[in-house]
């Protein structure tokens, strides 16, 4: 399973400002003719500045959302074809484009796997952080312990 | 959305059906594959659509535009409160977006339709805000249809029955994802493009414009857009442009445009898959190309 990245923080941590205004998310806007000169493929950058990268919070929210409705026959079919293409690997005659779409179909189920299990993941990987936090804050009182007794001594 | 063919043997259905470049497991056809094919990357990913149509100009004032869309905008009202809002507005074209984040632009020769999310930070008592999302997260397979058909009702309103010469169709798909969560094939594209420097890149900022097929009557290219800054906090912009132009601009009716735009999203869609996968990126496959 692919672990979830630190770097898009849960939909709690968005930063609330503009209260009661309604905030559009990213300034994307590839096709819409502001400039009619333009082609279609104009670049504009995001804008963060308001409401920082809620994008990517709400993003990975909404990306579990629909990776989790995933029919069952489809996640199935896609464990099928994985276990058709590992077969194939492990007799060593998988092509090149087999063994990329074997990558996709991997990453595929990552996804299905992530929006299952994600969330409870995220928030244990949030409780051994604190948990290693607390080891490291121990480990250096130990060492102080150990350095003040050694000078008693 | 999406062209079934079933390989049919001795008059009885064959185990597997095709959908795109992929052979699916025939019990697909009674499921979402018929309706609305298999989840795209797309929606595991929250991509979000715009669909948008470029035909031969025909000025009319913004106020114009507006007269036009009144039977679709007096729609967009919740008792005395108005679920729209005008965003832009000037001689010659109008931005319009919904509370739910659909957005309207037209001008004398473009018709766009995108989703964006939209959030609203709402006081409560005794507390801080809290966030509330106005619009739906549902999977980009299903916000691409329901785009088109906006396009389409907005279009023929402003259009007022009138064939147009329809000369671009565009579908569009924007996802913002860390480099190590995207598809293999973006990856892999990225990792090539940094080889000379033997690491992943920092910042970065690449805008491709490649052709992809070409018939007599049309010509099918992608703007491939990719970027992420150091401010970003590792998450990369993407944004896939698939465009279909007529070198001849097509005459369309407005009840044609439906098939029009559902065709060009079929081919989007598969082109997406396509990259995704990532076999136009491989290194090997490309030097036994060459």
């Amino acid at each position: 399973m692919s672990s979830s990245s630190p770097r898009q923080r849960s939909y709690s941590d968005v930063d609330t400002s503009a209260i009661d205004a309604p905030v559009e998310i990213g300034e994307i806007s590839d096709a819409a003719p502001k400039n009619p000169a333009s082609s279609s493929g104009r670049l504009e950058f995001p804008d963060y500045g308001k409401i920082s990268d809620s994008w990517a919070q709400t993003a990975k929210l909404a990306g579990r959302i629909n990776a989790a409705s995933v029919s069952q026959q489809e996640h199935e079919a896609l464990l099928r074809e994985r276990q058709l293409l590992l077969d194939k690997k492990l007799a060593g005659d998988i092509s090149r484009k087999e063994s990329n779409r074997l990558e996709y179909v991997r990453w595929s189920l990552d996804r299905i796997e992530d929006a299952k299990h994600g969330g409870i993941m995220d928030y244990l990987e949030g409780h051994v952080v604190k948990y290693e936090e607390v080891l490291q804050s121990l480990q250096a009182l130990h060492a102080d312990l150990e350095r003040y007794s050694r000078r008693r001594k | 959305m999406g062209q079934f063919v079933r390989r049919e043997t001795r008059g009885r259905p064959a185990p597997f059906a095709r959908m795109g470049q992929h052979w699916y497991p025939s019990f697909f056809r009674y499921s979402k594959l018929l309706t609305g094919g298999p989840l795209s990357w797309c929606d595991k990913l929250a991509s979000t659509p715009s669909v948008g149509l470029k035909f031969d100009y025909h000025y009319v004032s913004g106020g114009s535009i507006l007269t036009a869309l009144a039977p679709l905008v007096n729609k967009w009202v919740d008792g005395d409160k108005q679920l729209f809002s005008i965003d832009h507005q000037d001689s010659l074209s109008i931005i319009l977006t919904t509370e739910n984040g659909f957005r309207y632009t037209f001008d004398s020769s473009k018709a766009v339709v995108e989703f964006k999310h939209r959030l609203k930070a709402k006081a409560v008592s005794a507390g801080p805000p809290v966030l509330e999302m106005l619009s739906h997260a549902l999977p980009f397979t299903k916000l691409l249809p329901e785009v088109s058909r906006r396009l389409v009702e907005a279009t023929s309103l402003v259009a007022q029955k009138k064939a147009r010469s329809l000369q671009r169709v565009g579908v569009i798909s924007t996802t913002i994802v860390t480099e190590d969560e995207a598809p293999p094939g973006i990856r892999r594209f990225l990792e090539y493009v940094g080889r000379p420097w033997k690491a992943s890149l920092d910042d970065y900022n690449l805008r491709l414009i490649a052709p992809i097929s070409q018939t007599s009557k049309w010509t099918d290219q992608c703007i491939h857009q990719m970027w992420k800054t150091e401010e970003s906090e590792g998450l990369c912009t993407l944004i896939f442009d698939w465009q279909r132009v007529f070198p001849t601009p097509k005459s369309v009716s407005m009840e044609s445009l439906k098939e029009t735009i559902d065709s060009a999203a079929d081919s989007a869609l598969e082109y997406f898959e396509d990259l995704a996968e990532g076999n136009r990126f491989d290194v090997q496959l490309l030097s036994k190309t060459a």
